[in-house]
């Protein structure tokens, strides 16, 4: 089998791994570079729960072989902020106890933020139609709208993304 | 077990790579295939990759052209092309739709590929590349023949003509997102006056593949599009396919949905 080293920016970060062909993006950020808080579901393309950017797009990244992210910028819910430094999304899902489980939150973020860097001010519908992709087994659907819709306001009065 | 995931760098590196091994498993964005690569189902040597291939490109001038590694993402706000939009904002979901590309789920087999009804009634073609060259085949045919790319050929892209008339899609699915479609019907009506003079119907997910619905056009074309076509066309439209049980939906459910959103569909072109 041949093994191949590949490099991109994780959080900003410059990283390389050495991966095995066609190992997932989500499997080498949890396995080989402890980025835990991207989480592996159905690992099928079907839940959500994965979801990072690339290139600022959302994207599932149990759906793309690392080789695809070769000197490509991928973030995760870890470069969206940190517990010390909540982004006000971070912040919102965690005061209106959007979480529940926890389990889908950080790819509700990650799809979340991407939704407002591209439009800062959505109706609930929007929302939704942004998170579709993204499960809920808690069905804690109304906390988690409510929540994106308080960080888009706080964005919009001027804090930090 | 896959031993070698080698990725081209230029279409024409892709045409030569898998000219020279056609037993190799042809990837674009990896939608289907990465689950079973996952699970180490994926069972082939050597898998090549398009997605450095330069084959992501969308080019308007008259024809649209869309290359096979276009993701989904680039089409749900295409101008001037609402069947196209619809299509690919009806698959999925918005972050697997960055990685969902045109070619993979032209390919795909049921119960994927809901581009495949408007691409129909769009009257597309595609570019198919191999050693001996490229070839262009009108897509309703490629279906027809069954196998739109032989071992050893890759798709290279989409040509949509210039659109005359008005279009709808509406496909059905138990959920918003994520789905599965149980039926997707595409259609286009162009018209002289009252008189329908081109009738384009697509239907989707129904059976093996997507089809033309030919005899239910010909219900349409040279009337004034009024109920009694309408309806016509309709019934047509359920006779051209054989609706199929499977874990989306019962073969009866899909025989009602075909009707209903055959229906939809063409009074929405029709309007």
């Amino acid at each position: 089998m041949r093994a191949r080293a590949i490099g991109f920016e994780l959080n900003g970060e410059p990283v390389a791994v050495l991966a095995k062909p066609l190992a997932s993006l989500q499997s080498v950020l949890r396995e080989q570079l402890s980025a835990t808080g991207t989480k592996a579901g159905c690992r099928q393309g079907g839940c959500g729960s994965c979801t990072v950017h690339v290139d600022g797009e959302p994207t599932l990244s149990c759906l793309v072989p690392v080789e695809h992210v070769e000197d490509r910028a991928v973030t995760t819910v870890e470069g969206l902020g940190t517990a010390e430094d909540p982004s006000p999304l971070q912040a919102a899902f965690h005061e209106g106890f959007a979480t529940q489980c926890g389990f889908c939150s950080p790819g509700m973020i990650a799809a979340a933020s991407a939704l407002l860097e591209r439009n800062p001010d959505p109706t609930s519908e929007e929302i939704g139609d942004a998170l579709a992709g993204n499960v809920c087994r808690c069905t804690g659907i109304a906390p988690i709208i409510a929540a994106v819709e308080k960080a888009a306001a706080q964005m919009r009065a001027g804090a930090k993304a | 077990m896959v031993q070698e995931y080698a990725l081209a760098g230029s279409p024409e590196e892709a045409v030569e790579m898998v000219a020279a091994d056609p037993e190799a498993i042809v990837m674009g964005g990896g939608t289907t295939l990465m689950p079973r690569a996952t699970l180490g189902e994926l069972n082939g040597r050597r898998v090549i990759g398009l997605a450095r291939a330069g084959l992501d490109y969308v080019h308007r001038n008259g024809i649209t052209t869309l290359g096979a590694m276009t993701p989904l993402r680039d089409l749900t706000d295409i101008e001037g092309m609402p069947i196209l939009a619809d299509a690919a904002r009806s698959i999925g979901s918005w972050p697997l739709r960055s990685t969902a590309t045109v070619g993979g789920n032209l390919l795909a087999t049921r119960p994927y590929g809901d581009l495949v009804p408007a691409l129909l009634a769009l009257d597309a073609e595609i570019a198919v590349a191999g050693a001996d060259g490229e070839r262009t085949v009108p897509l309703a045919d490629a279906l027809e023949s069954g196998g739109a790319v032989a071992p050893g050929e890759i798709l290279r892209e989409v040509r949509v003509p210039a659109i005359e008339g008005s279009t709808s899609y509406h496909r059905c699915a138990r959920r918003a997102a994520n789905a599965p479609a149980v039926v997707a019907v595409a259609a286009r009506v162009r018209r002289d006056g009252d008189t329908v003079t081109e009738a384009r119907i697509a239907i989707g997910a129904v059976g093996t593949r997507a089809i033309r619905a030919t005899a239910a056009e010909d219900a349409l074309n040279g009337t004034a599009g009024d109920p009694a076509a309408i309806d016509e066309a309709v019934g047509r439209a359920l006779a051209a396919v054989e609706p199929a049980d499977d874990s989306v939906a019962s073969a009866w459910y899909r025989a009602r949905m075909t009707e209903l959103f055959a229906r939809r569909a063409v009074e929405g072109a029709l309007e």
